[in-house]
């Protein structure tokens, strides 16, 4: 079938289909649809525990048993009521939300700070300087694990919010600090002489012209940090024993050791956990991708 | 005056990760029981140990197939959905996009939990599954047995972690130039080869730096297999900060745990140090 070149064919993308036979458009558009149903099943897939696990917590222990799929039968709210009345996942998740505002803040002042001076106020040593903070990136906190716990023992600073806050800003700083640098590197040289001609100060220039020029990096930044100090692990599981403190991911396996036979609790208990995460996600969603695609990720 | 700018970042990263890291250097040639004080110092004693414990070999294994899985499949895989989502006539394209990212930020015990009982013999959704189309045999205990539970758990990282690339390489696709999408429609080149001849090597570096982040968060993994199956059954999923965790808060052998947490240290580094050399092409990668 030769192509003849016409507008339609310059186009490209979408080529013109009325004029020929059902079944020559149903083969010209299969590799759509087989591409839309193969996005589609991944969906799915990704989605299915999910809204079994959400189904799971409107039924009874005898009817997981008996049909552990499709809709439940009624809207059984049980579940709800015993997880909310009888575990502090509310506390739990409190505890995380403070901790990871925190953290996240911190994280995106001091690091905004040091990539204004790394990228902008040239400082005898202060390449030197910036691969040392990078070369920290390298550095597991598996490593630091051992040792701050002693040190935290020893200073009687267990169960307090700073022991997950410090670390949390440690880490998250050196990638952090390399992603705003590379984007305020970009920011043009005149825009920070005039503002040096009109008498703006160092100070004056990083809050009034590099933080707000530099605000889809931020939001990467925000993003990403919020995200792995809401789910970090490791510390929150040996730096805190008190029940009141826990994070949300330390705290909900306590709760699954509570509730370990009893399935339809437990789903109820990591419902109430996720739907938090949903508003959020499904509110910010926007700001989220739009930071993401601002194309600060290039390293 | 500059140093107001940089202090305090450097302030928390010494002391949280400088000073540790040094201790833990220190700590690794150590005996150390326990809560007690009482050290002693053996040397290289614990390295020894070290490279003679074969549970180390089989969390080496374990680390390098999460490192295998990122590198050969989240992130091909990945490339290939953030490319159809880009170009190709997709329904929803911003459903999908929003909807793949969404386990990267479901609490990781909630996706643990979630996946345990996806396996779980009796009552999964995986066995269920397969028995209700009449495949019974093929319904396995799969976190309980030692050949079958590191896939099964690589499958879950797949699922968590792809849709992290995807978002990373969906920004890397939009910061390409419209006319070589052009110049490629007017070719009539396909995606398959618009994907493989123009956008890998024109992306190279981004995709240089997402693997270098897929290999230090492979090598780091704890959470997940902590969270599924606690490095069981025996050692069978075992990785190398489960283990450590294990060594340090279950049996007390502080001195050998921190041998293990600096090992995983020096892993990590050469692991990066390799694949950033022999990726690099001339001009450097700007960091």
């Amino acid at each position: 079938m030769a192509k003849q070149l016409t507008a339609e064919t310059w186009k490209g993308s979408r080529p013109r289909v009325e004029k020929r036979g059902f079944w020559v458009r149903l083969k010209g558009l299969s590799p759509h649809i087989a591409l839309n149903l193969f996005l589609f099943s991944l969906l799915v897939l990704a989605f299915y525990p999910l809204i079994w696990m959400a189904f799971t917590s409107l039924r009874t222990n005898p009817e997981l048993y008996t049909r552990p799929w499709g809709l439940p039968t009624k809207l059984n709210l049980e579940n709800y009521v015993k997880v909310w009345e009888t575990s502090p996942i509310p506390t739990y998740f409190l505890n995380s939300f403070i901790v990871s505002v925190i953290s996240t803040s911190l994280i995106l002042l001091l690091s905004s700070m040091a990539a204004y001076a790394f990228s902008r106020l040239k400082f005898p040593g202060s390449d030197v300087l910036f691969y040392a903070l990078l070369a920290f990136y390298f550095i597991p906190p598996h490593i630091a694990l051992i040792p701050l716990f002693f040190v935290l023992k020893a200073l009687h600073l267990q169960n307090t919010y700073f022991v997950l806050i410090g670390p949390y800003v440690a880490f998250a700083l050196p990638f952090s600090t390399l992603l705003i640098r590379g984007f305020m590197v970009s920011i043009p040289g005149e825009l920070i002489d005039a503002a040096l001609i009109d008498g703006c100060s160092k100070f004056g220039i990083f809050h009034r012209i590099m933080l707000p020029l530099s605000k889809p990096v931020l939001a990467v930044v925000t993003v990403f940090q919020f995200v792995s100090c809401w789910n970090e692990y490791l510390f929150a599981l040996v730096f805190i024993h008190e029940r009141n403190l826990k994070t949300l991911p330390v705290g909900l396996m306590d709760f699954v050791g509570e509730f370990h036979t009893d399935w339809v609790a437990m789903a109820a208990g990591l419902t109430i956990a996720t739907i938090p995460i949903i508003i959020v996600y499904i509110l910010f969603q926007r700001q989220i991708m739009q930071g993401m695609t601002a194309g600060a990720l290039k390293g | 005056m500059v140093i107001f700018f940089v202090a305090p970042a450097f302030v928390f990263t010494v002391v949280f990760i400088a000073y540790p890291a040094l201790m833990s250097a220190y700590y690794s040639l150590y005996q150390w029981r326990g809560m007690s004080e009482a050290r002693t110092f053996v040397g290289l004693e614990n390295w020894q140990q070290l490279f003679s414990d074969p549970v180390i070999l089989d969390c080496l294994w374990h680390n390098l197939a999460l490192v295998a899985v990122a590198v050969l499949i989240e992130i091909p895989l990945a490339f290939a959905i953030a490319l159809v989502l880009a170009r190709a006539r997709v329904f929803g394209r911003s459903l999908y996009r929003t909807a793949y990212f969404f386990p990267v930020v479901l609490s990781i015990t909630v996706a643990g939990v979630l996946w345990s009982w996806v396996y779980n013999p009796q009552y999964g959704l995986l066995n269920e599954g397969l028995r209700a189309i009449g495949l019974d045999q093929l319904a396995k205990p799969w976190l309980g047995d030692s050949k079958l539970v590191m896939p099964a758990v690589l499958l879950v990282t797949v699922w968590r972690f792809t849709g992290f690339y995807i978002i990373v390489f969906m920004a890397a696709l939009e910061s390409v130039p419209q006319d070589i999408y052009d110049v490629a429609t007017l070719d009539g080149t396909n995606l398959w080869q618009l994907g493989v001849h123009v956008l890998v090597p024109m992306l190279r570096e981004v995709i240089i730096v997402a693997i270098a982040i897929a290999i230090t968060a492979s090598i780091k993994r704890f959470d997940l297999i902590y969270v599924m199956t606690m490095g069981g059954p025996v050692h069978a999923s075992e990785l190398l900060a489960t283990y450590m965790y294990k060594k340090a808060f279950l049996s007390f052998d502080m001195g050998y745990a921190s041998t293990i947490a600096f090992f995983l240290f020096i892993l990590t580094l050469a692991l990066v140090v390799v694949q950033l050399q022999s990726m690099r092409s001339e001009e450097a990668v700007e960091f």
